[in-house]
C-alpha cells in the first residue's frame, strides 16, 4: 500500500491545471509526524507519506491558492528560487492528482 | 477424543480432537501454548469425516472447514483462529509480523508473505535471540508491550544449510513447522516492551544485507500497511500505527545470506539502540 508507482498522468492540460487551485481531498484520513504527513485514502486503499516539502506544499492545496501562489510561498518559506519552487510544486500538484488525493476547481 | 487447552493471549480456546492424528498436529503446532482446561471463550472441534481423508475443522456455531490434507489443516485452522483472536482481543493492535526478543527486548520484523521473516527468525533464533512469534505481532497500545505468540516456526521452504531443520520438523504439503519444543532457543511468556522495528524485504539480486533508519512518518505508514484489524482501534487504526512508530526505533531490512542478515541486525541493536 506505500505507493511507489509512477502512474499515468491523465485528464487535465499543465496551462490548465496552473490556473487551478488545487484543493486537499477533505475525505481522506491525514496524520502529521515530525513535519511529515501520512495521508489514509480509503477509496482509493493506499496509505501515502510525504516528506516535510511535500507536506508544506499539501498543506498550501487549500483550494485558493494557485500553483504560483503555493510557488512563491515554498519559495520564501524554504529559502530556494521561484523558478525551483515552481518546478517542485508542480510536480508534487500533478502526483497528488494522477494519486487522486486532490480535487481541482475544474472537479468541484 | 482428546481435549487440547490452549491459553492464547488471554483467553482459552478449547480444541475437541475426534481422533489422535490432528491431536498430534495441533500440539505439535500450538504445544507450547497448552493451559490449564478452564472455562472455553472459544470451542473447536477437528478431525477427519468418517470414511475419508479429509480434515475438518469446526467452531462452535459455524459451518466446518474442509481440509484436503494435514497442511491445509493447519493453515485454516491457524487462519481461522487467528481472525477470532481478532475479535476476542480488539484492544489489541495485531501485525503481520514476526516478534523477537533480545536482552528483554522486543523487536519486530513486519512485512507481507514471502518477505523471509520465518526465515529470518529461524536464523536469528540460532545467535542469541529468544522466541515470541513468527507470524503474529501482537502489540498492547497502552503499554507498547508485545504479547508471545509462540506456536511452531512456519517455513514455506526449506531453511539455508546453515540452520538445517531439526528432526522433529513436521513436514506437510505446504510447509515445514518446528515445533517450539524444537528451537535452539527459548520461546517468550511474558510481555515484554517493544523497542524496534525492523521493515524486512527481500530480493534475490541482493547480495548484501543492509539496514537504514526511516522516518516515524514512513515507519507509520508501513505498519499501517502491515496491520491486521486496524478498523478495530480509533482512525481507522492510523493512530496505533503512528504512536508505535513514534515510540520505536525503526528501520528497513534488507536480507541477504541469513547469518551476514543476523550480523547486521545485532550490529544495528547493539550500536545505534545504545544511544
Amino acid at each position: 500500500m506505500i505507493d511507489q508507482q509512477q502512474p499515468a498522468l491523465t485528464g487535465c492540460s499543465l496551462p490548465q491545471m496552473i490556473a487551478d487551485a488545487p484543493k486537499r481531498r477533505s475525505d481522506v484520513s491525514v496524520r502529521e509526524v515530525d513535519g511529515e504527513t501520512i495521508i489514509l485514502d480509503r477509496r482509493g486503499e493506499m496509505i501515502h507519506q510525504l516528506n516535510c516539502t511535500a507536506s508544506y506544499i499539501w498543506k498550501c492545496c487549500d483550494g485558493v491558492s494557485t500553483l504560483d501562489d503555493i510557488s512563491a510561498q515554498l519559495a520564501a518559506a524554504f529559502d530556494v528560487d521561484v523558478q525551483t519552487a515552481v518546478h517542485d510544486v508542480t510536480l508534487l500538484v500533478l502526483r497528488l492528482r494522477q494519486l487522486h488525493l486532490l480535487e481541482l476547481a475544474s472537479d468541484r | 477424543m482428546d481435549i487440547l487447552s490452549l491459553t492464547v493471549l488471554g483467553r482459552n480456546i478449547q480444541v475437541q480432537c475426534q481422533n489422535s492424528e490432528t491431536y498430534a498436529l495441533l500440539v505439535a503446532y500450538y504445544g507450547h501454548m497448552q493451559g490449564q482446561l478452564a472455562v472455553a471463550d472459544m470451542v473447536y472441534t477437528v478431525g477427519k469425516s468418517q470414511g475419508s481423508r479429509v480434515f475438518f475443522v469446526e467452531r462452535e456455531g459455524q459451518a466446518p472447514l474442509v481440509a484436503a490434507d494435514a497442511g491445509e489443516f493447519l493453515f485454516l485452522f491457524e487462519k481461522d483462529l487467528s481472525i477470532e483472536l481478532q475479535k476476542l482481543r480488539c484492544d489489541l493492535y495485531f501485525l503481520h509480523s514476526a516478534a523477537l526478543v533480545f536482552a528483554e527486548t522486543a523487536y519486530l520484523l513486519v512485512g507481507p508473505s514471502g518477505s523471509g521473516k520465518s526465515t529470518t527468525t529461524w536464523a536469528l533464533l540460532h545467535h542469541g535471540y529468544s522466541y515470541a512469534s513468527d507470524e503474529l505481532g501482537v502489540v498492547h497500545l497502552s503499554t507498547l508491550e508485545i504479547f508471545p505468540y509462540p506456536r511452531a516456526l512456519c517455513l514455506k521452504k526449506a531453511p539455508p544449510s546453515a540452520y538445517p531443520l531439526p528432526e522433529t520438523a513436521l513436514t506437510t504439503s505446504n510447509a515445514f513447522y518446528i515445533p517450539v519444543a524444537a528451537l535452539p532457543a527459548r520461546a517468550v511468556s511474558t510481555l515484554t516492551p517493544l523497542r524496534a522495528i525492523f521493515f524486512i524485504q527481500y530480493s534475490p539480486e541482493t547480495t548484501r544485507p543492509s539496514v537504514q533508519s526511516i522516518s516515524r512518518a514512513e515507519a507509520g505508514a508501513r505498519l499501517f500497511a502491515n496491520a491486521l484489524n486496524p478498523l478495530a482501534h480509533p482512525g481507522e487504526g492510523l493512530d496505533g500505527a503512528v504512536a508505535i512508530a513514534t515510540q520505536c526505533a525503526c528501520f528497513t531490512l534488507c536480507t541477504a545470506e541469513p547469518s551476514a542478515t543476523c550480523a547486521v541486525v545485532t550490529s544495528t541493536l547493539h550500536t545505534r539502540l545504545s544511544r
